[in-house]
């Protein structure tokens, strides 16, 4: 009787522990080590090398949103939700905040959602200011560095200038109270006021379970030159053009529409996936951010990612040789990709190819349930253990004080 | 033909909406409402700003959408001209917030030289493709067509001709006439670029049917007889030339029920007189000489039980039939 209980539980541990590997990646196709500028990291362990302490908040901050409205759990902001939960039974976790390398604040900033299933960010400063007052009031332990040692996940259109479009977003600038905090981030563009030195650029939250169930045999012929899936002009929001994208996207239409090499469109087709393992070239114009889901989904699926964001930082840059991997192309010059993609010699595009083949690179781009080595939560605290030990700037001597409590819009001072 | 991108972005709902009401600060109004709708706008949209406060955001918006598409006039100029210039994102950056034009080359048509180019890149990525994950070692493939000058001959012959083109392995191509060598046919398949074999068959073509088929089926013995004599080694096909073959056929090969020779392949070092190896279940040509009935391609074997479907079989139609012939005394119009 009990023998044949046991039995039964180990076949399913064994039936669950297959299930994991399932979601495994990695293929088998000769590949290149994938080195950026912090050398051969892609496939670090960061248990052992950092501890991060999460502040316990009320629900109203991340969990109660969440259940009012779920779909923040597929949308591209959806990191914010996943790391909360990887942190919570990660190995780098501590109870014990005094040994703590780091603090995690779990505030949900992107899920109050439009009908349309849009994020408004007109409360998030607020929400944000109001879940420091808490943290600082309750513990000691951002006082004594106001910040330096915290970091907080912002992955909206423009980061922590919570807004969409890109001029208030510059007019508003970076929370101040989040000025010697790190950043991760899915913005990043140079020399942009809301991308402040220091951040860690992550990938938007592409679904990796719905990737998977979308691969095609790696036999299949790639046949098309350049795939585009996407909106071209945002008529509801810029119906004369040429404030979407800068222009860009729009650009990429005119010139290309009935070129027979460009196989673009804005219908979405349910073969989407599938297109992008038959395509030797995925275009990654800017939008009204310069990062989108489109990115992961190329590396994800071998589809080399022609770049068009002027300045843009890319996911976890130290870490990956996006220069290597992908294509550059200016904004302005747009009006001669095929020209570009043409000229590149065929054994570049190759080495490409091996490079996005790797597992690792792709398992980088993807935040899965469970967490899995070299994920995108990994390259996070990966990122996060390439700072330490910290500065000794970061602790401020008694009654030294850096922040401004006041500052900002008048808006955002009001509580939440 | 593609539809307008701007009506392709009316159908997608995806970002066609507003994220919620904007707050109209006084003094940044103009600023704020030029950088949501991209207008210029004229005297009536300001009923509409200073009323929007009493509607909601999205229903303002709308308004304003429209209203701005149906007038505009001179003193939209003046207005716009009062905004400030579009700022730029930090000191030192090379990248402009704001308005940019959509840059649209002269003569947006393609290069052919860059599209040949492109197709290049295209047949390189896939040749890799084919060597990382395709056969290893791939077989020679020894096409097999019985054929016969006819009005439709090079209709048939011409299209069976192409797929072997497009086959990325070595092909040999054994042409099997009925009657003996034309030039009719020698002229349509030196068009192929293909190591071909050219052979005459001493019987002439007949005009029924069932007569046809056995002849054809005695055509293509003669055929296996030659790669027996050459030594040939790979795959053998039967491609009638009335056939349409999808090009991964040269990949997969399934068997039918009822097997007609197009269906079939085998390696051809089964032909061999001298195979040391050879095993029992195969029979040797010379048992057919004289036979003039061979209905399928399973009297070759003696065990019918070795042979086996290949690939997924049934999943992927491989191979059609497109048996269409003109009239005897019909001919093709002249060239």
């Amino acid at each position: 009787m009990d023998f044949w209980k046991v039995g039964l539980l180990s076949l399913l541990c064994a039936a669950s522990a297959f299930a994991i590997g399932a979601v495994e990646l990695g293929r088998h196709q000769p590949t290149e080590r994938i080195s950026g500028s912090a050398g051969d990291v892609l496939e670090d362990d960061p248990v052992g090398r950092l501890k991060v302490f999460v502040y316990e908040l009320p629900s109203k901050y991340n969990k109660k949103i969440l259940q009012k409205d779920p779909r923040c759990l597929n949308h591209m902001f959806a990191a914010e939700i996943f790391m909360h939960r990887f942190l919570l039974s990660s190995p780098v976790r501590t109870l014990n905040p005094e040994e703590a390398d780091w603090f995690y604040t779990p505030v949900y900033t992107t899920c109050d959602l439009t009908p349309n299933g849009l994020p408004l960010p007109f409360k998030s400063p607020r929400m944000m200011r109001s879940a420091i007052q808490l943290i600082s009031s309750n513990w000691p332990y951002w006082n004594r560095t106001e910040g330096a040692d915290h970091f907080f996940v912002t992955p909206h259109d423009f980061g922590a200038c919570f807004h969409y479009q890109e001029e208030k977003a510059i007019e508003r600038g970076i929370l101040p109270l989040l000025q010697r905090a790190t950043l991760v981030q899915t913005f990043g563009q140079r020399n942009h006021v809301c991308l402040k030195e220091g951040s860690i650029t992550i990938p938007p939250y592409a679904p990796p379970q719905k990737m998977h169930t979308h691969l095609i045999p790696e036999k299949t012929p790639r046949s098309i030159f350049v795939y585009f899936r996407g909106l071209f002009y945002d008529v509801g929001n810029d119906p004369e053009g040429g404030y979407y994208a800068r222009g860009a996207r729009a650009a990429v239409w005119e010139n290309f529409k009935d070129n027979p090499l460009f196989d673009i469109s804005t219908e979405h087709p349910t073969t989407y996936y599938e297109d992008m393992q038959r395509a030797v070239f995925c275009l990654c114009p800017l939008g009204w951010a310069p990062w989108s889901p489109r990115l992961v989904e190329a590396v994800v699926f071998g589809c080399i990612p022609v770049i068009i964001a002027d300045d843009i930082v890319l996911p976890f840059a130290d870490a990956i040789p996006w220069e290597e991997i992908g294509v550059f192309v200016d904004e302005k010059d747009v009006p001669q990709l095929d020209t570009i993609l043409t000229s590149i010699p065929p054994e570049v595009i190759l080495r490409k190819q091996r490079l996005l083949a790797n597992p690792s690179m792709k398992q980088a781009m993807l935040f899965p349930q469970p967490a899995q080595p070299g994920d995108a939560f990994h390259q996070v605290l990966n990122g996060l253990a390439r700072k330490l030990p910290h500065d000794r700037s970061v602790f401020l001597k008694p009654g030294e004080k850096a922040l401004n409590w006041t500052a900002g819009p008048v808006g955002d001072l009001k509580p939440w | 033909m593609k539809l307008s991108a701007l009506q392709q972005s009316y159908l997608n709902r995806r970002s066609n909406s507003f994220r919620g009401s904007l707050p109209l600060d006084s003094s940044a109004a103009c600023c704020i409402v030029s950088v949501v709708i991209g207008f210029r706008f004229s005297r009536l949209v300001f009923l509409f700003l200073f009323s929007a406060a009493s509607l909601g955001g999205e229903i303002s918006a709308l308004l304003v959408v429209h209203s701005a598409l149906a007038t505009a006039s001179p003193i939209a100029k003046s207005v716009s001209a009062a905004c400030p210039p579009a700022n730029r994102t930090a000191a030192g950056s090379r990248v402009v917030v704001g308005r940019h034009g959509i840059r649209v080359r002269p003569w947006p048509h393609p290069n052919p030289e860059e599209v040949m180019r492109a197709h290049r890149i295209i047949e390189r990525i896939q040749r890799e493709q084919r060597m990382l994950f395709g056969v290893k070692k791939p077989k020679m493939v020894i096409a097999v067509t019985p054929t016969q000058v006819r009005t439709f001959q090079k209709l048939h012959l011409s299209s069976v001709m192409h797929s072997l083109m497009l086959v990325p392995y070595d092909v040999v191509w054994i042409v099997v006439e009925a009657g003996r060598v034309t030039n009719e046919t020698a002229s349509i398949i030196a068009k192929s670029g293909l190591r071909t074999i050219h052979v005459g068959f001493n019987h002439r073509m007949t005009i029924s049917w069932s007569d046809r088929h056995k002849l054809e089926a005695m055509m293509r013995l003669h055929a296996l007889r030659i790669v027996r004599k050459e030594r040939l080694d790979g795959i053998v096909i039967f491609a009638d030339d009335s056939n349409m073959h999808r090009c991964s056929f040269c990949w997969n090969s399934c068997s039918f029920r009822k097997l007609e020779w197009a269906g079939f392949v085998l390696n051809s070092k089964l032909l061999w007189k001298d195979l040391d190896d050879k095993p029992e279940w195969i029979k040797d040509l010379e048992v057919f000489d004289g036979v003039d009935d061979i209905e399928s391609p399973l009297y070759l074997l003696g065990d019918t039980s070795v042979v086996e479907p290949l690939g997924s079989c049934g999943r992927q139609v491989l191979l059609w039939w497109l048996r269409v012939e003109a009239r005897t005394d019909s001919k093709f119009p002249a060239q």
